[in-house]
Order: structure tokens, then C-alpha cells, then sequence
């Protein structure tokens, strides 16, 4: 179920997270929550008084149906963070949340296959290999149309992945269409707890080791370790860190990954606009410290991976190969409320250990190799290539 | 807490048309009693609901990085926010400062650049350069897409939110990126605005004793002008009349009401259903100056709203037939209501109905001769619709 969502809500979600190292690990701990509810018209300012205007107004004569009272909060909740004019501050819904949550856990509970919206229908990209979903014959193509005994039709997809979802060992029955069957087919699935790793790995020739990071989540540290040990085992004599396209997610990952190639000193700043500045030490024990590096980025790097590749070239400590990066500098806390909804505020910037800034800009590689049209046609990746040729050329 | 019954329209018509001066003579007022207290009415289920919003806003006031916005600035913005959800294109929140922009219609003129737009297919569109205004000097076309004013897309734009954008001070300049139907690139006009008077309607006689009858909207002013243009077209004894009712966005309900009981004797106009199916019937007015002459109407698809009433209430009643392309299709109306800080917040109250009980919302009247009209008659200036118009007349008459 993950995969595609986790694209999706990478693209929009994660990418923007980046929660603060120091509210504190991993889990949810890092969430700030917020005990109690203040009286409703506690801190109302008297401008405030408008929207009541407005709203009873609404209440009176509307002809339409009413959104509900949440609704309706939720609406005036995304409306005002709109006067902020901040893209990176947002509010979530609680579904929205828990899915957000369970992409950076780095596992969750379904049926194991990647979904996403086509035209209004839930379309099965692909069963995630040794998966439940896999397991009883749901392919690429699939349309899901009902789970158990509700239609999904018009529902966000959100809404149906977390139909889909749910604990390991229950089942989860899906009716699905499929192009030349003339009726819809219907499976019976026992729902598995899927690992969604971040970290890919494989050792290429030359002895050079890939590392691939999808994005910054809670295992994510943990997975990098494993890769470098194993790859260092086979006899890794450098190694390629694969950052292009990743989105970005939590600061605290980005601190302990950059600090898996970096020995000490700083990593990056976190300033506010006040102008105090608090500064992330790598922390000792990398794995990685002293071995050939090449960082491969691209337009899609974004947030945790701009503070990694950042603090590789601030420290010399390998070269970024690709193209220049995202430019997403900002910082977000993330606020459980009391009903389950999430608020991301943008609570500062960060700099480079040399006190860049990112945002906007973005960092520049030290060597640029750009994609062209052909080269995805022919499926070949010269940014790759490049790094092989470098690290090779370094003896 | 003013408000006054009218249909949709400032956004359809802000470019066009006008609230009239004649609130009192026309349009509805209504007194609404004031909002009750926050405090005080605790029934609302909102406000029960509503700590997670005080919960979101004190830890965003305590945490933001950026500039805040001010009270005020934060109080229109979750009120949009809130008109959004309801999902509503017709019910809009208007800041003190842009109603104050719209309510220059008020005097029958606005500071604009005098353009009839219209969001079609999310696409604003140039529905009519008016006459003799900056943007008809500028070589704006009808059929002009904007795709951005003043380097800002007009994606996703509510009609009337584009309106206050365009419109503004007499003197200042808009910049408006066009992409003209049939050229490949884009390009950009600069219009200084100035004061637009808006025209009511526009009567002559054609050859052959047709007397036509052009309405531009419904504002204020509408229903004596139409008696007054009547009463000098029927003295000259037409064969029959046309009334153009093209690219007409509408305006308050009751001077239509007012303007179709002068080509309909008696009976009823319209149906209103408002919250909890209550009905009210607008019945004719029984003074119609043009009951009994042989009647077409035209219509297209910018004949909206209070134009649609008229033409419906005309069909409904086998008074005339209606030539041209299927109509526009708004049939609910608002009340605007004004706020305690002059910002406007204009509500979706009602539907209504034909006199048949035949529902317009997103409908739209059919025409009983359909006659389209092509981009190369517009440019070559042939208007087939008027010349099917006189044709059946003449065929009436025979």
C-alpha cells in the first residue's frame, strides 16, 4: 500500500516535515501535543468578531447542505494559515496525519501493494513482492472498487488506503475489476505488517558500494548502518550515496546520517528569526568517515537531503555529482492537536556549516551532469556513471 | 446587517453590471437581526468544535518563523476559508477594502477597464469589451482568454475574485497576459482604467418596423429604462420586438420580476425555494407595456441569472420564442449581507424555478431555434441570431 503513498506524500508532505532533533528521538515523541482545549472564546480577538458575523449568517441562510461543525473548523483552520503566505506551514486532518506518521515509521500494517488515483478510481500499481496483497493474485492494473462492504468510489485516496489498511491478522476483503474479466473478482487478503525500508543497497563493480535513501525516516539511520558495514564486509573501497529525489523527512535522521560520513564539527544550524542559532554536532562512532564519497542530488533533493549533502561539501568530505538541489532550508514543528489533526508551523531556517542558506537556493554540485531526454529514454544514468568515473579516477 | 436580495453577480457583472442606487425602489432590502454574540450563543455546534482552531492559531502566534498576519488579515482569511467548504461558487466573503471597490456600482459607474468576463471552463474569458471603454481601446476581443493579470494566473479564480483584481483606481494600470484563440503565443496589454459608466439598455428600430430592445443588465435602473425604451418603441407601431438578452449576467431578482411583467401580462414569473423548501411565488406585476406584440427573445450563453428569469417566464408562457444558444444556467440567488466592518459576505439563499417548475441551476435554457454563432461571423460582424430574429417576425406576421 505504501509505496506510491509514501511518493505521494513524500511529494507533498514529507518533503516539508523535517521535525526538530531536539524535540527529542524518534516515535512520536517529537510531536509537541497540546493537552486540553482552551475555552472557546478564551484569546478570540476582538476582530474575530467577523468571522462569528459571517458564520451565523452562513448558519441561517445558507441554501446548500452545511459542512459539519469539524468541516467547517478544519476549513477556517487552512484558511487562516493561508495569511501566513508560507507554503511549508500546513494543516493536516487526522487521516492525513496517521498516514503521514506510519510513512516515516518505516513499516505499517495492510496488504503490501502500491495504489494510486487514477481518474477518481483506486488502481493497483503494483503488489509489493512477498507481499499479502501479491500472495492471493491482486496485480498491476487491478481497480479496487469496493474494501469489505464499502464502495470507494468518491472517496480520496487517502480515505481508501486507510480502509485498506489495518491490523496484522485481520482480513480485508477487496472487489476489484480487472481488464478482461467481465465481472468484478473478489479477494480475500490477511492483512501483514509490511517493512517499508529507506535504504537500498548493492555493491557495483570496481568495489564500489551504492547506497540509495529514499528518505529520512525513523529507521533510516539504523538501515544506513547496516548497508555500510555490509558493504564495507564485501570489500567497498568507496561509495556512491544516491540523495536525488529524496524529499527529505526528519532533522534528527539527517544529523545521524550525515554523521555516518563525518567525523565532528557542526552539520548545520537551525536559526530563528531572532537571531539565536542552535548548532547540530555530528555525533561520533561513523562508520564511514574516511572512505571515497560521492553524493549523487538532483532537483528533488530536498530539506534533510540538503542538510546531508551540504555538510559532506562544507566538510570536503566527498564530492556532489548532479544537479543543484531543491532549496528547501526551512524548518517545521509538528503539532499534534487534541482531536488527532497535525499543524507543520515553520519555526526557522537552516544553514551549512559554513552558514549558508538553502532556501531558494539550494545547494550547487561540484560537478553538474544533467539528464537529458535521452538519457531516460535509454534508461541510462551518466549522473551515476560520472560518480563511478570519479571515484575511480581517485585511485 | 443591510442586505439586498439580487442575483449572483457582481462577479458576472461587477465588469458590467451595478447595484443600483435604488436599493430602496427595487431591490429587496432585508433587515437582518445581528449576529448574536460569540459568547452568548453557545448552542452552535461550530463553536464547540472550534478549539482546535484557537489550539492551532496560539501554537502558530507563539512558533511562526515569518511575519504574522494581522488580527484582521488572520479573521478574512479563515472566514474564505470557511466559505470555502461550502463548496459554493456563488457564496463569497469580500473584504472591507475590495467591497468598497464593488460598491462603487452603487453610482451606476465603476473604475475599471470595462470588459464583461466570465469563468469558463476555469478560464476567465472576455465576454464583451464594452463600447467606448479602455478595454475595447486596448483591442480586447470577445473570446480573449487572460490567463494572468498583472504576472498573477487566473487559475482557479472565482469570476469575482478576478473582477477585483482587474478592476481599480482610475488612472492606475492593470497588465493583462492574453491568449487569443487561433494564435500560438500569448501577449500582454497594459490598460489604464478609468471611470466606466455602465449602460442599462439600448433601444432602435430596424428595417422593415422591428424594434429591438438590447438589456445589459438588471441593475437599478433597468426597469424604467426598459418602460421608458418601450413606450418610444411602441409609438412608432413595430411589427414586432426583440428583446437581446445576450451576454446579460443578471442583476437583482426583483427588477426581473419587474422587467419580464412588461412583455407578460399576468400569472407568475418565478418560484423561489429557500432553506427547508419554503416557496415563494413572484407573480407579473400586471403594468406591462408590451403584452400582446409579437416577441422573440436572444439568448447565448452569457444570458445569466435575472436574463434567464425573464427568458424562462417568456417561454413558460408561449409569450415569445427564444433563438440563439443554450443559456448560462445560474439559477439561485444571494443575499449580500453587510458585515459589522464592511466587509460583504454574499449567501446562497434560494433556487428558483420557471413558472413551469423547470430548474435552471446548472441547467440552462434551451432555445426553441437554435442559431450558433461562429468566431468568423463575430470578426466579419454578421450576427445570424438577429437576422433568424427578424426572419421569424416576418414569418409571424405572414
Amino acid at each position: 500500500m505504501r509505496g506510491i503513498l509514501r511518493i505521494l506524500t513524500m511529494a507533498v508532505v514529507v518533503a516539508v516535515i523535517t521535525s526538530a532533533a531536539f524535540l527529542a528521538g524518534f516515535g512520536t515523541s517529537w510531536f509537541i501535543q497540546t493537552q486540553g482545549r482552551p475555552a472557546v472564546a478564551a484569546g478570540e480577538p476582538d476582530e474575530f468578531g467577523v468571522f462569528w458575523e459571517a458564520w451565523h449568517i452562513i448558519e441561517r441562510e445558507f441554501y446548500g447542505k452545511l459542512p459539519t461543525a469539524q468541516e467547517t473548523t478544519y476549513g477556517a483552520i487552512r484558511g487562516a494559515i493561508k495569511a501566513l503566505d508560507d507554503p511549508n506551514t500546513i494543516f493536516m486532518d487526522p487521516q492525513v496525519s496517521e498516514l503521514e506518521s506510519t510513512d516515516l515509521k518505516g513499516k505499517f500494517e495492510g496488504i503490501g501493494a502500491v495504489v494510486t488515483m487514477e481518474e477518481g478510481q483506486v488502481v493497483v500499481v503494483a503488489p509489493m513482492e512477498g507481499q499479502p496483497a501479491q500472495a492471493v493474485g491482486i496485480r498491476a492494473g487491478d481497480i479496487i472498487i469496493k474494501v469489505d462492504d464499502t464502495e470507494i468510489v468518491d472517496m480520496s485516496l487517502t480515505e481508501a488506503v486507510l480502509l485498506i489498511r489495518g491490523p496484522k491478522g485481520t482480513t480485508v476483503r477487496l472487489t476489484i475489476l480487472r481488464a478482461g474479466e467481465t465481472a468484478p473478482l473478489v479477494f480475500e487478503v490477511v492483512r501483514g505488517e509490511i517493512e517499508t525500508p529507506t535504504v537500498a543497497w548493492r555493491l557495483m563493480e570496481f568495489k564500489i558500494g551504492y547506497i540509495h535513501l529514499a528518505l529520512f525516516g525513523e529507521q533510516t539511520n539504523a538501515e544506513l548502518r547496516e548497508a555500510i558495514q555490509e558493504l564495507k564486509q564485501k570489500g567497498a573501497k568507496a561509495l556512491i550515496l544516491d540523495l536525488r529525489n529524496n524529499p527529505g523527512g526528519y532533522l534528527n535522521s539527517s544529523v545521524e546520517v550525515s554523521s555516518q560520513f563525518i567525523k565532528d564539527g557542526v552539520i548545520a544550524y537551525e536559526s530563528w528569526s531572532d537571531g539565536r542559532e542552535r548548532p547540530f554536532q555530528a555525533a561520533r562512532g561513523g562508520l564511514a568517515t574516511e572512505i571515497p564519497l560521492a553524493v549523487l542530488i538532483n532537483k528533488g533533493s530536498a530539506s534533510a537531503s540538503e542538510i546531508v549533502a551540504g555538510a559532506i561539501q562544507d566538510h570536503e568530505r566527498g564530492i556532489l555529482i548532479g544537479e543543484r538541489t531543491f532549496g528547501k532550508g526551512w524548518v517545521q514543528h509538528v503539532h499534534q492537536l487534541s482531536d488527532g489533526s497535525t499543524l507543520h508551523v515553520t519555526v526557522a531556517q537552516w544553514l551549512t556549516s559554513s552558514r549558508q542558506q538553502i532556501s531558494d537556493e539550494g545547494i550547487a554540485p561540484d560537478i553538474e551532469v544533467v539528464l537529458t531526454e535521452e538519457d531516460i529514454e535509454n534508461s541510462r544514468d551518466s549522473q551515476l556513471q560520472e560518480a563511478v568515473d570519479y571515484l575511480r579516477s581517485q585511485g | 446587517m443591510r442586505g439586498c436580495l439580487r442575483l449572483m453577480t457582481i462577479a458576472l457583472l461587477a465588469a458590467l453590471i451595478t447595484a443600483s442606487s435604488f436599493l430602496a425602489g427595487f431591490a429587496t432590502q432585508r433587515n437582518l437581526s445581528p449576529a448574536p454574540d460569540v459568547v452568548e450563543d453557545s448552542s452552535s455546534a461550530l463553536e464547540e468544535e472550534f478549539g482546535v482552531f484557537w489550539e492551532a492559531w496560539h501554537i502558530i502566534e507563539r512558533e511562526f518563523y515569518g511575519k504574522l498576519p494581522t488580527a484582521q488579515e488572520m479573521t478574512y482569511s479563515a472566514t474564505r476559508g470557511v466559505v470555502e467548504t461550502l463548496d459554493d461558487p456563488y457564496t463569497i466573503f469580500v473584504d472591507a477594502a475590495h467591497a468598497e471597490l464593488l460598491n462603487d456600482d452603487l453610482s451606476g459607474s465603476f473604475e475599471g477597464i470595462g470588459a464583461v468576463i466570465d469563468m469558463r471552463e476555469g478560464q476567465l474569458v472576455i465576454v464583451s469589451p464594452l463600447q467606448s471603454t479602455p478595454a475595447e481601446r486596448a483591442g480586447l476581443r470577445a473570446g480573449d482568454v487572460v490567463t494572468d493579470i498583472d504576472g498573477q494566473s487566473t487559475e482557479g479564480l472565482s469570476r469575482f475574485e478576478a473582477i477585483i483584481r482587474i478592476r481599480g483606481r482610475k488612472g492606475s494600470t492593470v497588465r493583462l497576459t492574453i491568449q487569443r484563440p487561433g494564435d500560438e503565443e500569448p501577449f500582454t496589454l497594459e490598460i489604464v482604467r478609468d471611470r466606466i459608466e455602465i449602460p442599462t439598455a439600448e433601444s432602435r428600430m430596424l428595417d422593415g418596423d422591428i424594434a429591438t430592445l438590447k438589456l445589459f443588465g438588471f441593475n437599478g435602473r433597468a426597469a424604467p429604462a426598459v418602460r421608458s425604451a418601450l413606450q418610444k418603441l411602441l409609438a412608432q407601431e413595430p411589427r414586432g420586438l426583440i428583446l437581446d438578452l445576450r451576454d446579460n449576467p443578471g442583476g437583482f431578482l426583483p427588477v426581473a420580476v419587474e422587467v419580464a411583467s412588461q412583455f407578460i401580462a399576468e400569472g407568475l414569473i418565478l418560484t423561489e425555494v429557500g432553506r427547508g423548501d419554503v416557496e415563494r411565488k413572484h407573480p407579473a406585476t400586471r403594468d406591462g407595456l408590451a403584452t400582446e406584440i409579437p416577441l422573440v427573445v436572444l439568448v447565448n450563453q452569457g444570458t445569466a441569472s435575472a436574463s434567464e428569469i425573464v427568458a424562462g417566464a417568456i417561454q413558460d408562457h408561449e409569450r415569445g420564442l427564444l433563438i440563439g444558444e443554450r443559456t448560462f444556467g445560474k439559477g439561485s440567488v444571494q443575499i449580500t449581507n453587510v458585515l459589522d466592518d464592511g466587509s460583504n459576505l454574499r449567501v446562497t439563499t434560494a433556487r428558483w424555478f420557471t413558472p413551469s417548475g423547470r430548474q435552471i441551476h446548472g441547467e440552462g435554457l434551451c432555445p426553441d431555434i437554435e442559431v450558433a454563432l461562429t468566431d468568423e461571423d463575430l470578426a466579419a460582424g454578421r450576427d445570424l441570431q438577429l437576422e433568424r430574429a427578424i426572419e421569424v417576425l416576418f414569418s409571424h406576421e405572414g
